[in-house]
C-alpha cells in the first residue's frame, strides 16, 4: 500500500499564482477524479507533481511514501514510482518508441529487460490498445495523431506499471471507439496493478468506464469540494455554476468566456 | 599509403584505386588512410560498391588529404568517410564526379579534434542523384569547419543533403553547405537540411545554408536550425524514468542515428557512436 500525500501546495507559471494551497491524499487502488472548469489549475496540477520546469512550486509539499518528491529531479520521481499521461506528449524524431520505452522499463525497475520478453508484452500491449502494428519501430510520437498520442501515453503506463497514475485530460482528442478502448483498458489495469489514481478531466464521459472512488471539484486554483460519483451526476445536469451558488465562490468560468 | 584487403589488390595502383565496369560487390570495401597524401576512387560504368574510408592520424600537428572520386555512368556508391578522433588537426579536400544516371550516398563522420573539410560533388550527367550526409561532433577547445557544395551541371539532376553538428564544452562548428543550380539545367531538384546542436553555454554551432539557383523550372528548398535540445523533450523523457544524460544522449541518438543506420558495418557504427557520446 503506497500513499501520495499532497500537502498544501501553491504553484505559479510565469510568476502568476495558478495553485493556491492544493491538499489531497490518494491511497493505492484509488481513483480521484479532479474535475473544474477550464483554467482552473487541473493541469497545472499534473504537471507540478511530475516536475514539468515551467512550473514553480512556492509553497507546500508532497510526500510519496515518506520522501518529499519536490526535492526530487523529474527522473527520480519516476523511478519513485509517479507516471504522468500528458496533455501534450512532446515529439522525439528519430528515436524508436521500443528503443525509448526498453529503456524507461530499465531505468524505472533497475533491471535489465530481455528483449524478447520485452517485445512479446509490447506487442501485446499495442494489441490492446488497438494501435497500429508498426508503432514500436514509429519514432516516439512524430506524426501521430491526437488520438494516437493519448493512446501512446496510456500504452506506456501499461509497460511501466507506476504506483501513482496521472492522467491528465486523457480524454481529450479521442474518437467515441477510442475513448471506450483507453477507458476499459486503463480501468483494467488498475484492477490489476491496484495503483492510485488522479484523473483529471472536464468532460464526464471517460468516467463512464474508469468510476472513481472520489471526485473533487476544483475552482480557482483550489479544491472546493470534494465527494463520490453523485456528484459527476450533478455536474452533468447543471454545469459547475451551482457549485458557485452553493459555496458563494465568485469565480471567472474561462470556458464559458472563450 | 593504402591498405586495402588482398583481394582487391589487383585494383589499386600507385594511389589510385579503379572498380571496374560491371562490377556488384557486396561486402563494402574497407580502405584505410595513413599519410597525408593524394588518393583517387574511380568507380567505372554499370557498377555497384560500398567504399569505406577511414583516415588515421598519425598525431602530426597538421595532416592534409586530398581525395577524388568519380562515379561513371550508371553506378551506385555508397561512400562513407571517418576521420579519426586522435588526429589533431586536419584538412580534408574532396571532390566528387557524379555522371549520367549515377547514384552516390556520401556518409561523412569527422571526428578529428580540429578540422578544416570541403566536399564538392558535382552533378554532370541528367538524373544523376547524390545525397550527402555529415556529422560533426565538437568538444573542449576544437574547432571544426565542413562545407558541403554541391552543383547541378546537368538538367534532372537530384541533390540533397542532411549535415548535423554537435558542439559540447567551448567546441565551436561550422557547417556551410552550398548548392547551385547552373542556367537551363530544368527540373533540377537542391535540398539541404543543416542542424546545429549546442549542448554548453559556451559551444557554438554556426550554420550557413545557401542556394544559388539560375534556372526557373527546379525544386529546391533548405532549412537550418540551432539550439540547444527542447526542454520539453528533456522533461518528457526524464518523466519516464530516464536520467537527464540519458535523455540528452538519446534525443542526439535520434539525430544521427538515421545517418550511422546507413553505415554496413556494424563494429564501424559502434565504434563511432562510442567516440560521439565521450564527446556529448
Amino acid at each position: 500500500m503506497a500513499t501520495l500525500e499532497i500537502k498544501n501546495i501553491h504553484v505559479s507559471v510565469e510568476e502568476k499564482q495558478i495553485l493556491k494551497g492544493v491538499d489531497l491524499t490518494v491511497r493505492s487502488g484509488e481513483i480521484h477524479a479532479i474535475m473544474g472548469p477550464n483554467g482552473t489549475g487541473k493541469s497545472t496540477l499534473a504537471s507540478a507533481l511530475m516536475g514539468n520546469p515551467k512550473y514553480e512550486v512556492t509553497e507546500g509539499e508532497v510526500i510519496l511514501d515518506d520522501e518529499n518528491i519536490l526535492d526530487m529531479e523529474v527522473d527520480e520521481r519516476a523511478r519513485a514510482g509517479l507516471f504522468l499521461a500528458m496533455q501534450y506528449p512532446a515529439e522525439v524524431p528519430g528515436v524508436t518508441n521500443s528503443d525509448f520505452m526498453r529503456q524507461a522499463m530499465r531505468a524505472t525497475t533497475g533491471k535489465d529487460v530481455n528483449l524478447i520478453d520485452f517485445a512479446m508484452s509490447y506487442e501485446g500491449a499495442i494489441k490492446d490498445l488497438k494501435m497500429r502494428e508498426d508503432l514500436a519501430h514509429r519514432y516516439l510520437n512524430e506524426g501521430f495523431s491526437g488520438g494516437e498520442r493519448k493512446r501512446n501515453e496510456i500504452l506506456q503506463l501499461k509497460m511501466l506499471k507506476p504506483k501513482f497514475a496521472i492522467l491528465d485530460e486523457i480524454d481529450s482528442g479521442l474518437d467515441v471507439d477510442a475513448l471506450r478502448i483507453v477507458g476499459h483498458s486503463v480501468s483494467d489495469m488498475i484492477k490489476e496493478d491496484q495503483f492510485g489514481v488522479i484523473l483529471i478531466t472536464h468532460y464526464q464521459r471517460i468516467l463512464d468506464y474508469i468510476k472513481p472512488t472520489h471526485v473533487h471539484i476544483m475552482i480557482d486554483g483550489k479544491i472546493v469540494l470534494t465527494g463520490g460519483q453523485e456528484l459527476i451526476a450533478k455536474i452533468d445536469q447543471s454545469g459547475y455554476d451551482w457549485v458557485r451558488e452553493e459555496l458563494g465562490i465568485d469565480f471567472e468560468d474561462k470556458e464559458a468566456n472563450q | 599509403m593504402i591498405q586495402l584487403l588482398d583481394h582487391y589488390q589487383a585494383w589499386f595502383n600507385q594511389n589510385i584505386l579503379t572498380v571496374p565496369k560491371n562490377s556488384i560487390i557486396e561486402t563494402p570495401i574497407h580502405i584505410t588512410l595513413s599519410e597525408n597524401s593524394e588518393y583517387t576512387f574511380n568507380v567505372e560504368s554499370n557498377s555497384e560498391v560500398t567504399l569505406i574510408v577511414e583516415f588515421k592520424a598519425s598525431l602530426k600537428d597538421l595532416e592534409t588529404i586530398v581525395l577524388t572520386l568519380n562515379v561513371k555512368q550508371n553506378s551506385h556508391v555508397k561512400y562513407v568517410l571517418i576521420s579519426e578522433e586522435k588526429s589533431f588537426k586536419t584538412n580534408i579536400h574532396q571532390s566528387i564526379q557524379v555522371e549520367k544516371d549515377a547514384n552516390l550516398h556520401v556518409i561523412s563522420g569527422f571526428l578529428s579534434q580540429n578540422l578544416e573539410a570541403d566536399l564538392k560533388v558535382n552533378l554532370n550527367g541528367e538524373n544523376a542523384r547524390a545525397m550527402v550526409n555529415a556529422i560533426v561532433v565538437s568538444n573542449d577547445q576544437q574547432q571544426q569547419t565542413v562545407d558541403v557544395h554541391m552543383t547541378h551541371y546537368a538538367p534532372r539532376s537530384y541533390g540533397d543533403m542532411y549535415n548535423v553538428g554537435i558542439s559540447n564544452g567551448y567546441g565551436r562548428v561550422t557547417l556551410n553547405g552550398i548548392e547551385k543550380i547552373e542556367k537551363g539545367m530544368k527540373q533540377a531538384n537542391a535540398f539541404q537540411t543543416l542542424k546545429g546542436i549546442i549542448l554548453s553555454d559556451f559551444s557554438m554551432v554556426d550554420v550557413n545554408p545557401i542556394l544559388l539557383i539560375d534556372e526557373y523550372d527546379v525544386k529546391a528548398g533548405h532549412g537550418a536550425t540551432v539550439g540547444k535540445i527542447e526542454e520539453q523533450q528533456l522533461y518528457y523523457l526524464q518523466s519516464r524514468g530516464l536520467s537527464k544524460i540519458d535523455a540528452e544522449k538519446l534525443i542526439i541518438k535520434g539525430y544521427i542515428k538515421p545517418i550511422l543506420d546507413e553505415i554496413n558495418d556494424q563494429a564501424l557504427v559502434d565504434r563511432l557512436e562510442t567516440t560521439i557520446y565521450e564527446r556529448i
